[in-house]
């Protein structure tokens, strides 16, 4: 009421001030709560923890022949690695002959032909569950029809931590760029029933179709079911 | 005839390798003993030793694994697998699903497992026909599965066999009752009124566990003890132990994510087991509960339930909330609900700003006190309503037909008051000193509450996250999102009265101004005429002429008002005008006031009509009623769906289900891809669709969600605002297996599912 008025020069420069702080805290806020409404509008967005789609692990390992294998080796080829435990009833169940022949030792059939590198691993320590020499290892094998690349005796189990492998029977599938493509479990009937083989999803087989045809893999992780890896 | 069959079967048990002594029906190879390679003893236990036809036998699979051993639960974890029982019964025999006492976590790092290194019954029924004949001998069969570890698994199946007498009464084992009885009190159960919610990322998953009674475990600073056993694979890694804290309604466990996660489940299910008091006296009480929390995201779990204000994360997540609902009540005002009411506001200003600064401001003032006011009651009738505990959120007040019927007649008498037809100044003879000074101050006030209770049944962008944590909230914390709301409502209004620069541009005052307020009377016409066809879909026919009654009346009585009420008019017929209108107003209310929800009180033919709104022509795919079965079941059958959480009063969802629900991009969409359409109508009170809507962290609609074809992915929540593009675009990514979004055209799932057609609709 005493005050002078503000020149009219003044009273607008502040103004102007006012409002473009006035405008940039609407757009701050604005740009804070749309972030919050992104995540809240698509949580499928969210990301997954994917050891898969990285480079895997390189190796070097010796086979029940002395052959050694190494992962650089195999550049160019796609490659299995299958732990397994001989004594171990979910490796059973994917071993057990019906009419003739067993899941695991069509697959590694079926994908050697196809090109495929096919390593059987063998993780568990000296004197634990599943370890055996590597004599014992091949006639195993030929009792059962296997038909691997390569059977692997882990027995310091390198291998198996290198790949976090921890169950009986686990996979992982490299690609010929060696990216680690798909890791886990068989199938999904986490069960030892040999009659849940069929009707189940077999991850193995879907991947390593997929891969091979070019196209992509649905299921690049699951979790593995079995026995535990006998270290 | 009975008592030779029991003489011949005791005769039979005493042929065979000496059953237990002293127990009178034989059971033959109802045990199999533990043995070389196989480390586990199986027995099939009935706990009736005759049962009568029609009756049901309480039996059990007990495994008892040598020392050292274990069996595992109906979800084994990162090593073994479950047992199987499967039955072999004589026909018209049924069998229950196995019930799963609380599992133990069996620990070899970095694996654990859950199972029993004690002797467990897995507790079954088997109903018997009533058909069977009173003297013959119930044979139950059954092949356990069983795997059993130590550090070695072993497998295997044995074959058992359980004979029980038909008889005319059921005659319990006593003892075997006993200890399937203690056992029953092992199995976690279903319990009403805790709820549950989850939420997961790269690197944890969150569960919230909300008890009916806060009271009931949240009490004292200490969290309890509590542990998770999830039933499915890859979600969590089942080593890790979950951090416990308390939050303000009820626990959240922070679990690691597997390293084998993939994708996001769509619910988290499992037993969870908490620690109801400190172990002052030994062991302490535990309380085991059936877990199935539908998972949300990170940000709506926060939001639905903050952690005690105080902490910083409380404040954060207020000022978070605060700050969405200034937003998201500015964009209120152009949302479709609104505008109606929006012409008065541009009314006033103009009015207002037809004089001078201050009086604008009074305006505005007085308007956002309405707004504030009204905004405050709704926060009072909200917490009462949450207290007495029924299920409410956002806009529930058009939930009652009562509500709806008086809102119409109110919107009807100032659109009524815009046309000329009354005038409430004339009438302030008796309103306080203060209110006489400033009638226009009432009217701005009135027109504030009009725009607050016109604004709720609408969502608007960013306002769901706000109300969702209001509504779950504190009574404080609700207040404040409620303040910022109703100030993001009235700001652009205080602006425009506020600045002298916008206040000029509005157009100086004239004849135009009596033209523009008698057109403006049309919008509000045009509300009524909405919210009587929202009657109309809550009630029935009768309500709604009980509606087109009462507004007859109280323009009777406004047009009494108008004509005799005038200032200029003698005293006594003033008076007789004004008790007139009083009269017609209160005829009217209690015209509309006996509305009833339709089922409670009209039986009428409308039901059938509208129970399941036939979308359009034929060939336009039928949305079917919300419920959680049918929603399951869709998804089972591997198909995608579209769910569309609506109500009649919700003018945004109509808006939405014209424009791009309705829209022929997403009609062609839906046909080609397969899409189940199901609708949660949320006109009237359900408490089925509130609580789906809170799984999505939500108290409002409209919301609009595609449930993606596998199961393991997360369902996709659309945007507040819809077009044929985003929802046609959320259906294309919904088909697209889990890992491959980019690639979706080739998946080695199968892309040509056959196209079942659509049920018919009830």
């Amino acid at each position: 009421m005493t005050s002078p008025p503000p020149s009219p020069s003044a009273r607008r420069s502040r103004r102007v001030r006012v409002l473009a702080a006035a405008a940039g805290a609407v757009l701050l806020l604005g740009g804070i709560a749309a972030r919050r409404i992104a995540a809240i509008a698509d949580p499928a967005s969210l990301p997954d923890l994917l050891s898969v789609g990285g480079p895997a692990p390189a190796f070097t390992a010796v086979d029940t022949h002395g052959g050694s294998h190494s992962l650089a080796g195999y550049a160019g080829k796609w490659v299995v690695l299958e732990w397994f435990n001989h004594g171990c009833p979910y490796t059973k169940k994917h071993y057990a002959l019906v009419n003739g022949t067993g899941n695991t030792q069509a697959m590694q059939r079926e994908y050697t032909r196809r090109g495929v590198v096919w390593l059987s691993i063998v993780s568990s320590g000296r004197g634990r569950q599943g370890y055996t020499t590597a004599k014992k290892a091949d006639d195993l094998a030929r009792e059962k029809g296997a038909a691997p690349t390569a059977i692997i005796r882990d027995t310091a189990g390198v291998l198996g931590r290198l790949y976090g492998a921890r169950n009986t029977p686990q996979y992982a599938i490299i690609d010929p760029g060696g990216v680690l493509r798909y890791a886990g479990a068989i199938d999904d009937r986490r069960t030892s029933s040999v009659g849940d083989i069929a009707g189940a999803t077999n991850y193995v087989r879907a991947a390593l179709d997929a891969g091979l045809a070019g196209r992509p893999i649905a299921v690049a992780q699951t979790q593995p079911y079995g026995c535990e890896v006998k270290y | 005839m009975i008592r030779n069959r029991i003489l011949l079967a005791v005769l039979a048990a005493a042929m065979l390798p000496a059953p237990a002594p002293g127990q009178s029906p034989p059971r033959p190879r109802s045990l199999v003993p533990a043995a070389p390679g196989r480390p586990v003893e199986v027995e099939l236990r009935s706990a009736a030793r005759a049962v009568a036809p029609g009756d049901t036998i309480p039996v059990a699979v007990r495994l008892l694994p040598n020392r050292g051993w274990h069996t595992y639960w109906r979800y084994a974890g990162d090593v073994g697998s479950a047992p199987v029982v499967t039955w072999r019964l004589p026909d018209g025999f049924t069998a229950a699903p196995l019930r799963w006492p609380m599992p133990e976590r069996i620990e070899a790092p970095p694996l654990a497992s859950y199972g029993y290194e004690r002797e467990v019954h897995l507790l079954g029924a088997v109903h018997v026909p009533s058909s069977v004949r009173v003297g013959s001998t119930a044979k139950l069969e059954a092949t356990v599965s069983w795997v059993v570890c130590e550090a070695e698994c072993v497998a295997g199946d044995v074959e058992l066999a359980l004979a029980v007498p038909v008889a005319a009464r059921t005659v319990a084992d006593e003892g075997v009752a006993r200890a399937f009885a203690a056992e029953a009190a092992r199995v976690p159960a279903r319990r009403a009124g805790w709820t549950f919610r989850a939420a997961v990322d790269s690197g944890k998953v969150l569960l919230h566990a909300y008890p009916p009674g806060e009271a009931a475990i949240a009490a004292g600073r200490t969290p309890p003890r509590a542990q998770f056993f999830i039933d499915s694979a890859g979600v969590i890694d089942h080593a890790a132990h979950p951090r416990v804290r308390a939050v303000p309604a009820g626990l959240e466990l922070q679990i690691g994510r597997s390293a084998f996660a993939f994708g996001t489940p769509s619910r988290i299910t499992g037993v969870l087991a908490i620690d109801t008091a400190a172990p002052a006296r030994g062991g302490a009480p535990r309380m085991a509960l059936e877990v199935d929390a539908p998972v949300v995201a990170m940000a709506q779990l926060a939001a639905a339930a903050p952690p005690a204000p105080g902490a910083a994360g409380g404040w954060v997540a207020l000022a978070a909330a605060g700050l969405l609902a200034l937003l998201g009540g500015t964009l209120l005002n152009l949302m479709p609900c609104v505008l109606p009411v929006l012409s008065i506001k541009m009314l006033g200003i103009a009015e207002a700003a037809a004089r001078d600064g201050r009086a604008a401001r009074r305006h505005v003032a007085w308007f956002g006190a309405g707004v504030l006011v009204s905004m405050w009651a709704l926060v009072g009738v909200l917490l009462a309503l949450r207290a007495a505990g029924t299920e409410v959120g956002w806009g529930y007040q058009l939930q009652s037909p009562v509500v709806v019927g008086a809102l119409a007649l109110v919107l009807f008498a100032a659109g009524l008051n815009l046309a000329g037809v009354f005038d409430l100044v004339p009438v302030g003879g008796r309103l306080s000193a203060a209110a006489r000074r400033a009638p226009r101050g009432v009217e701005a006030f009135l027109g504030g509450v009009l725009v607050t209770a016109l604004a709720t049944p609408c969502s608007a962008p960013f306002l769901a996250a706000a109300v969702a944590y209001a509504v779950t909230a504190g009574a404080a914390e609700s207040f404040v999102v409620f303040t910022a709301l109703g100030l993001g409502l009235v700001w652009p209004l205080a602006l425009v009265a506020a600045v002298p620069r916008l206040r000029a541009r509005v157009p100086k005052p004239g004849a135009w101004m009596v033209t523009l307020r008698q057109l403006l009377a049309f919008p509000l016409f045009a509300t009524v005429v909405w919210l009587a066809w929202v009657l109309g879909r809550e009630t029935g026919v009768g309500e709604l002429v009980a509606l087109l009654g009462a507004c007859t009346l109280l323009a009777f009585g406004l047009w009494a008002l108008g004509r005799f009420g005038t200032v200029a008019a003698p005293a006594r017929r003033r008076r007789l005008a004004r008790a007139l209108a009083v009269a017609s107003a209160a005829g009217a209310l209690a015209l509309v006031s006996g509305a009833r929800t339709r089922g409670a009180s009209t039986p009428g033919g409308v039901q059938a009509g509208s129970a399941a709104p036939a979308s359009g022509a034929e060939g336009a795919p039928a949305w079917r009623p919300y419920s959680a079965e049918l929603l399951a079941a869709q998804r089972d059958r591997g198909r995608v769906v579209l769910l569309d959480f609506t109500a009649d009063w919700c003018l945004t969802c109509k808006v939405n289900e014209r424009v791009a629900l309705g829209s022929e991009a997403v009609r062609a969409a839906v046909r080609d891809r397969d899409v189940a359409l199901v609708r949660a109508d949320w006109t009237t009170r359900d408490p089925a669709v509130t609580r789906a809507l809170a799984a999505f962290g939500r108290s409002s609609v409209p919301l609009v969600v595609v449930y993606p074809r596998a199961r393991s992915a997360a369902p996709i929540v659309l945007p507040t605002l819809l077009t044929p593009g985003i929802v046609a675009g959320a259906l294309e990514r919904a088909v697209a297996p889990p890992s491959a979004a980019r690639a979706s055209a080739a998946s080695t799932h199968g892309r040509t599912r056959p196209s079942p057609s659509l049920e018919a609709t009830p």
